[in-house]
């Protein structure tokens, strides 16, 4: 019986989280259809946030702290959600405003990663748009 | 040598004492606080009890004060910490924040929490109460990601 007992529970288990699962599967989903459809990344905008911000927030990226508070990847692929894309967005022009990024210590390091005031500008202007656009402002 | 042991061990004394007499001004406490994340906005109990606490002391205006945090020089710092979390973010002002500086919290919160940054590793050793697992900060992280969207629906 005790055997029985033993045997049950971890399939109870896996037949749970394989309906979580399932659920949290669907939800994705949702944002992935939002993203898409709201989210528009101009090849200029794209070809500034690959050269100079990937790096460090990507998927790929090394550092994992960066990569948390910010990953482009992210927002495109469904990573975040529709509020979260907003505030991340608002976070760039913030971060751009007060010209803390790629941040001075990195910069002394890989001194051509610094954006230009052109492409700050862009980047900036770019990340205000899109999130007036979602707010619905 | 030993009345010099005793000298030295006299001077320590009065140093201490000095220190208790320099003036620092503790922040303040406010009980009532009309404008609360927990009063303004439905937070589910669980997540209400591990802000309060693993964060509330130096995140709110309901700071519970330690005994040694009345002794210099430990209250210098003590004090710091605290008028430095209110400074970046107050629970007990919540609702006197736009909806962009709350996503903005909210969104910091969830990273913080995840990364292991917050509550401090300082704060924590003499807070055990205060230490979250792992499953507990999933579950913040979640909250403050749903809070997030929500706001903008």
């Amino acid at each position: 019986m005790k055997d029985k007992i033993k045997f049950a529970i971890p399939l109870i288990i896996l037949c749970i989280s394989f309906v979580l699962f399932s659920f949290t599967k669907e939800n994705q989903n949702d944002y992935i259809a939002v993203t898409i459809e709201t989210l528009d990344i101009p090849e200029n905008v794209k070809a500034i946030i690959d050269n100079k911000c990937m790096g460090c927030h990507s998927d790929e990226a090394k550092s994992g702290k960066s990569k948390m508070k910010m990953n482009f990847d992210k927002l495109t692929n469904g990573g975040y959600s529709t509020g979260k894309i907003i505030n991340k967005l608002d976070k760039i022009t913030k971060m751009l405003g007060k010209d803390k990024m790629p941040p001075q210590k990195f910069l002394d390091k890989y001194p051509d990663k610094k954006l230009t005031k052109d492409e700050s500008k862009l980047l900036s202007d770019w990340a205000t748009t899109q999130s007036s656009t979602m707010k619905g402002e | 040598m030993k009345n010099k042991k005793k000298l030295i061990l006299g001077i320590l004394i009065i140093i201490f004492v000095l220190l208790q007499i320099y003036p620092s001004e503790k922040p303040s406490v406010t009980i009532d606080n009309p404008n609360d994340l927990i009063v303004t906005d439905k937070v589910p109990e669980a997540i209400a009890l591990k802000l309060k606490t693993a964060c509330y002391d130096c995140h709110s205006n309901k700071t519970k004060f330690p005994w040694y945090s009345n002794i210099a020089p430990m209250k210098w710092l003590i004090y710091d910490h605290i008028n430095h979390g209110r400074e970046e973010l107050n629970f007990s002002e919540w609702n006197t924040l736009t909806i962009d500086d709350k996503a903005d919290a909210l969104d910091d919160i969830s990273s913080m929490i995840l990364d292991g940054d917050m509550p401090l590793s300082g704060y924590v050793k003499f807070h055990s109460e205060a230490k979250l697992s792992e499953a507990d900060r999933e579950a913040i992280a979640a909250w403050a990601d749903d809070m997030l969207d929500s706001l903008y629906e």
